[in-house]
């Protein structure tokens, strides 16, 4: 066995006085050549796991008990000294991480920090070593690796910082080579890259793969052995086959289930409660059918909207840039039009546009037939309350010094809505209720919930004014995927129940295809296919779309 | 974009901080400061001499016409002579600018050097018990005011114990650096060290906290070369720049410096020209000053771009 | 300190307050720092140290403490010589002549007027008059730290009006606030205050106030600045703003609470920085008026009383101002950690 990690135990000193444990009792083996997923949701201590590998936690904060061992050889890492350490290091084994962009040293070029390593394992002279990187960045898939060698890192994409990334961590032939959630923070259509590059290289190199991911779609796409932690703890280990096709696990079997679909569109998402509360469950069978009639009536039409940014360009000038070109759209009333596109592609900025919350350089935003870009055309006091938007990081969208009554109660008391401060706070407790939080949470602040009862009260927020349009600006991406499938099914709900309709904006396309009745696909700046989201998916027009469904990991 | 086109934008966006700078002189002086005759005349005004001196001044023209003198006067640098001494006021920049230089640059250079090494030492230390004392010990020194500092360690080292000379000044550049600036040198280190060894040990943990740092680990690089190469060379950017930026706060300690041990620079006669209220003189310093602190700061801001491959010439 | 920490659940100021109860360094300074203030408040009533300018002993009158190792016998005519003349120096020339003939002038009449029997040790010794050194020392820090509070209140409640102003609206009332920082922050803080000084003649802790508060408002003005360019567009005051705020309600109601933790911080060092200003103004001569004693006043005659021998001013000017910054700064730092919006969550 090349690495045997037993019963690893992780604890984070806090405080003086408070000890969290990280990992508890965690034992898993990665056998030669083989690649082996570790999949988990945040908290799951799936990276801490894997950075504990290398010994690379910070110092005093985290603590790693006695007993605990990983084997590399059969010899024992925890016990390592300092210079057996950094001799295993970079050398027998090799790590990438999450963010391409941070984890390289910004004011180094790349070559020299490709060849840091190579000198100080392989013992190469100066001119082997920039020949050996060279290759390396050639190998990876760096198109004109000469005149790279001397750029900085952030003058690469990001997905060619993570190749450097990758470069790096093979340049010594390790024989493990850990990628620590290494597509996270990329687009799909470079995911799928960086996984055949990872694939790649560990065939050529003959090397084994720990791979850490939040995402079981990943899995499947590149992995030999899955294990999948919750909480500290392994849930379940097997090979891809068995774990997927004959999950033991209740929770294994729930994170299979909650994502998405992208063939079929079930009435509601199965939540991780199906399969791990007392049974009772909320999923009901039957298939949602989406898709416009031409009687719906339109709430919302864009046409041909333009919003340019000013960028300094040279001495004195300022060059437009232009975010997005002649953007249009038509939102039928309690329908859902979907908006996907990868980072830079405008989605947005559109959003924020139509919600009122950036100006438009150009075109029509036709609501209710009033052009809401025409000056005094309409009372802005009583539109704000008819277009609301919730956004993507539950953590920055509540204000940290309210309450979460004051967080309700405010658009309430704002548009004179209740009679009085008790009125308005019954109101508040009722929608608390609502969208599935205790009514007691009225008097508590937003550092006390999670990031998904977080995205409950900021829905909440916008159910306060009772809008007829809700913008979901990638409302659930920063979400675990089991607490994605709820509050998707909560949207779900409310547009049953009131009617609202939607602009669903998200880079996820599975959760995009469940969400939409018509989808828009947008690449920089410009809506390049829209329609009906079926028939869209089923047979994509543009090469662009053709190139990002293609991309989406299918799984098992 | 090149490095002159960068220059130039810079240098025209500072015209309007200048003009801003000669504005608020130009009211403190001839608007706030209301009519400069009666104290240049002293007791024995008589109205005669009040309005010979006032037509002497310009202050007996409207309030245009003198910003226009002003004006006219930072252009050519001739700002007339002191009110108190009758001596040109270029004159007495040109002649005191070389003592004050003598001062400062040392400081610069050794309170540079000793911060940096004392914060790198505590930063790879960081937690222990050397590290807190350490930080204690700089909270406390920079409690303490610099005056007490130069009123004991003039009684101490130089009446008591005769290490140094109390006070005085030579024409020789040696002489000066080895035997008269030598304990204001010290003596403005002892208060400054302290708050740049707190600033760069900030700089350089912030550094230590970053992502490069975890996969410089990960390479197997040891401890020491990352603090050294990897971090050292990122710190050095926030370091450098406020070296720079950090300038005026290290000319008020030599102002005070310079008055107790009678160096002749330009913080003694400007400490000298309010005691005595010659405006010339503080108008000329303040404004002069004010260009220097912006030229600082323009090298600064040049250094950090040439430090950070990042920030381009834009 | 917030309406809502009294609730179920604990604010954020309760759960900072809680932070800094758990710092045993930061709560000490807290305490110095309130027993400082205490002794302010008193001074300012009137309860203690009523009166500094009383000459209750001796010219030089030693510390009690020291006052044994001293010849007793050579109090008295010490006094009378300070008394029928000026201070010798020992030949030494007096940078300050001016200002002591200037304090020397102020108080020949209540030289001559005394005639109880003047005390030959006093608890922190004598100055040159005969003055209780401790009661100078209360005065002392009554002046210089109330001049340093309020002078800080001001500077704070300034740079923060403006920083919100500039930060919010960006555009060119930024580029408006932005200039007259540019203009400020090129002239060093001292040379301004000095050039202010010396164009306003007269002297008064009130001047001193108004000239400390007026120039030193840019450290929180880039700041706070700085803070509400982060917010306004963070998603909390966006969404504010798709209920319908008003601007004020989302840069005060909305913004201004979370900057809460820089203001409270910027102030604190203010207080420290204005403080030291104080000092060195009042030390020049620049400062309080002859009547006021400060640490600063009193530093200055410390510093011709050292070359006689005689520390005690001095050590007690120099030990007060040294206990209250470093307390202060301390403070300042456990209030940085504990209000570290990064722990909120």
């Amino acid at each position: 066995m090349l690495l045997s990690v037993r019963d690893l135990r992780i604890d984070f000193q806090v405080s003086r006085n408070e000890r969290l444990s990280a990992v508890n009792g965690v034992s898993f083996d990665v056998p030669e050549r083989t690649t082996l997923a570790l999949v988990g949701e945040s908290g799951s201590g799936k990276s801490v796991t894997a950075l504990s590998i290398l010994g690379l936690l910070p110092k005093p904060v985290a603590q790693v008990a006695s007993e605990s061992r990983i084997l590399w050889n059969d010899q024992n890492i925890l016990g390592f000294d300092a210079p057996r350490l950094r001799a295993l290091r970079g050398k027998e084994i090799g790590i990438i991480f999450q963010e391409p962009m941070s984890s390289l040293n910004p004011v180094f070029s790349i070559g020299t920090q490709l060849m840091e390593g190579l000198r100080l394992h392989m013992g190469l002279s100066r001119r082997q070593a920039q020949r050996r990187a060279l290759d390396l960045l050639a190998e990876v898939g760096i198109p004109d690796p000469g005149r790279r060698l001397d750029d900085y890192p952030h003058q690469l994409s990001g997905g060619q910082q993570q190749r450097v990334m990758i470069a790096m961590a093979i340049s010594c032939q390790p024989r493990l080579l850990i990628a620590d959630e290494p597509t996270t923070a990329l687009d799909v259509t470079i995911q799928r890259q960086i996984l055949d590059l990872i694939a790649d290289l560990q065939q050529r190199h003959a090397m084994a793969v720990l791979f850490i991911t939040h995402d079981l779609a990943l899995v499947g796409e590149i992995a030999t052995q899955v294990v999948v932690m919750k909480q500290g703890e392994v849930r379940e280990a097997g090979s891809l086959r068995q774990v997927f096709d004959a999950p033991r696990d209740a929770y294994t079997r729930a994170l299979l289930a909650c994502r998405p679909p992208l063939g079929v569109r079930p009435q509601r998402l199965r939540v991780i409660e199906d399969f791990m509360g007392d049974g009772q469950g909320t999923a009901t069978p039957g298939v949602r059918s989406r898709g416009v009639s031409p009687g719906d009536e339109i709430v919302l039409e864009v046409r041909n909207l333009d919003k340019d940014f000013l960028i300094r360009d040279g001495l004195w000038h300022k060059r437009p840039f232009h975010a997005v070109k002649g953007a249009s759209l038509r939102l039928a009333r309690g329908k859902t039009v979907g908006i996907v596109g990868e980072s830079g592609s405008g989605k947005t900025t559109l959003g924020l546009t139509i919600a009122g919350l950036l100006g438009a350089d150009g075109g029509q935003i036709l609501f209710s037939g009033l052009d809401l870009r025409q000056p005094g055309s309409v009372d802005t006091m009583a539109l704000k309350r008819r277009i609301q938007i919730v956004f993507q990081n539950p953590y920055a969208s509540l204000n940290p010094r309210f309450t979460v009554g004051d967080i309700l109660t405010e658009p309430l008391m704002l548009h004179g809505i209740g009679r009085n401060a008790a009125d308005r706070s019954a109101m508040a407790r009722e929608l608390l209720g609502r969208v599935g939080l205790p009514r007691d949470a009225l008097q508590r602040y937003p550092h006390e919930f999670s990031g998904g009862q977080r995205q409950r009260i900021a829905i909440a927020r916008c159910l306060t004014v009772k809008p007829e349009i809700l913008i979901c600006d990638e409302s659930v991406s920063a979400l675990d995927v089991s607490v994605q499938a709820q509050v998707l099914n909560l949207l779900q709900d409310l547009q049953d129940e009131f009617q609202m309709s939607y602009l669903f904006i998200s880079h996820d396309l599975a959760v995009v295809h469940y969400m939409s009745d018509q989808v828009l696909v947008m690449h920089d700046g410009v809506v390049v296919e829209s329609g009906d989201a079926d028939e869209v998916y089923a047979h994509p027009q543009h090469p662009y779309t053709r190139r990002l469904l293609l991309a989406i990991p299918k799984g098992v | 974009m090149n490095l002159t086109a960068f220059l130039f934008r810079r240098l025209w966006q500072m015209i309007p901080t200048l003009l801003g700078v000669v504005l608020l002189v130009f009211l403190l002086f001839n608007w706030v400061g209301g009519d400069p005759a009666y104290v240049l005349a002293g007791k024995m005004a008589n109205p005669d001499d009040i309005a010979n001196i006032r037509h002497q001044l310009g202050v007996d023209r409207p309030l245009w016409e003198q910003l226009l003198i002003f004006v006219s006067q930072i252009v050519t640098g001739d700002f007339g002579n002191s009110w108190a001494t009758r001596e040109p006021v270029s004159e007495i920049f040109r002649t005191r600018l070389g003592p004050s230089l003598v001062l400062l640059v040392p400081m610069l250079v050794l309170e540079t050097l000793v911060a940096i090494v004392v914060a790198l030492t505590v930063a790879a230390l960081r937690g222990s018990v050397l590290d807190r004392t350490l930080m204690v010990t700089s909270t406390v020194m920079m409690s303490i005011s610099l005056l007490v500092y130069i009123i004991v360690g003039q009684y101490v080292f130089a009446s008591l114990l005769g290490w140094f000379p109390v006070k005085g000044w030579s024409d020789h550049l040696w002489r000066n650096l080895t035997t008269y600036a030598v304990l204001p040198i010290l003596l403005g280190l002892m208060v400054s060290v302290a708050p740049s060894v707190r600033l760069y040990r900030t700089f350089i943990l912030d550094e230590v906290g970053q992502d490069y740092v975890r996969t410089a680990r990960a390479k197997g690089l040891s401890e020491r070369r990352i603090l050294l190469v990897h971090v050292l060379r990122n710190a050095a950017i926030p370091i450098v720049t406020n070296v720079l930026m950090g300038l005026p706060a290290l000319l008020t300690g030599a102002f005070l410096l310079e008055r107790f041990f009678a160096i002749p620079g330009i913080g003694r006669e400007i400490i000298m020209a309010v005691e005595r209220s010659d405006f010339p003189i503080i108008k000329a310093a303040t404004v002069y000053v004010a260009m220097a602190t912006l030229l600082a700061n323009l090298l600064g801001d040049l250094l950090y771009r040439v430090l950070d491959p990042r920030v381009h010439f834009e | 300190m917030s309406a809502r920490a009294s609730e179920t659940s604990p604010g954020l100021w309760t759960l900072a307050w809680r932070r800094l109860q758990q710092d045993r360094v930061g709560m000490t300074a807290l305490i110095v720092v309130g027993c400082y203030l205490v002794v302010v408040l008193l001074a300012l009533m009137g309860w203690v140290a009523p009166d500094w300018t009383r000459e209750v002993g001796v010219n030089y009158a030693p510390p009690v403490f020291w006052a044994d190792d001293q010849d007793e016998t050579a109090q008295p005519s010490q006094a009378g010589q300070a008394l029928s003349g000026p201070v010798p120096l020992y030949g030494l020339q007096d940078p300050l002549a001016t200002e002591l003939a200037a304090i020397r002038a102020q108080h020949p009449g209540a030289q001559e007027a005394t005639e109880v029997p003047r005390r030959l040790s006093l608890p922190l010794g004598g100055d040159k008059w005969g003055h209780d050194v401790l009661t100078k020392v209360i005065k002392g820090s009554e002046t210089s730290i109330l001049v340093g509070l309020v002078a800080a209140i001001l500077a704070t409640l300034l740079g923060t009006v403006m920083g919100a102003v500039a930060g919010y609206f960006g555009r060119w009332v930024d580029d408006a606030f932005n200039w007259l920082y540019g203009v400020f922050t090129a002239i060093p803080y001292l040379l301004l205050v000095f050039a202010i000084a010396a164009v306003l003649q007269q002297k008064g802790v009130v001047t001193l106030v108004l000239i400390l508060g007026l120039t030193g408002w840019t450290g929180v003005f880039r700041l706070v600045r700085a803070e509400y360019l982060k917010h306004k567009s963070r998603e909390y005051v966006l969404a504010a703003g798709a209920m319908g705020a008003s601007h004020m309600r989302r840069m005060f109601v909305h913004i201004l609470p979370n900057t809460s933790h820089v203001i409270l911080v910027q102030l604190s060092q203010n207080v420290v920085g204005f403080i030291k200003s104080e000092v060195i103004l009042s030390f020049l001569g620049f400062g309080v008026p002859v009547d006021v004693v400060s640490w600063g006043s009193m530093l200055n005659e410390a510093q011709n009383e050292l070359i006689l021998g005689k520390w005690w001013q001095l050590a007690a000017a120099g030990v007060a101002m040294a206990i209250l910054v470093t307390a202060f700064s301390m403070l300042t730092d456990a209030l940085r950690d504990a209000l570290d919006p990064k722990l909120k969550y």
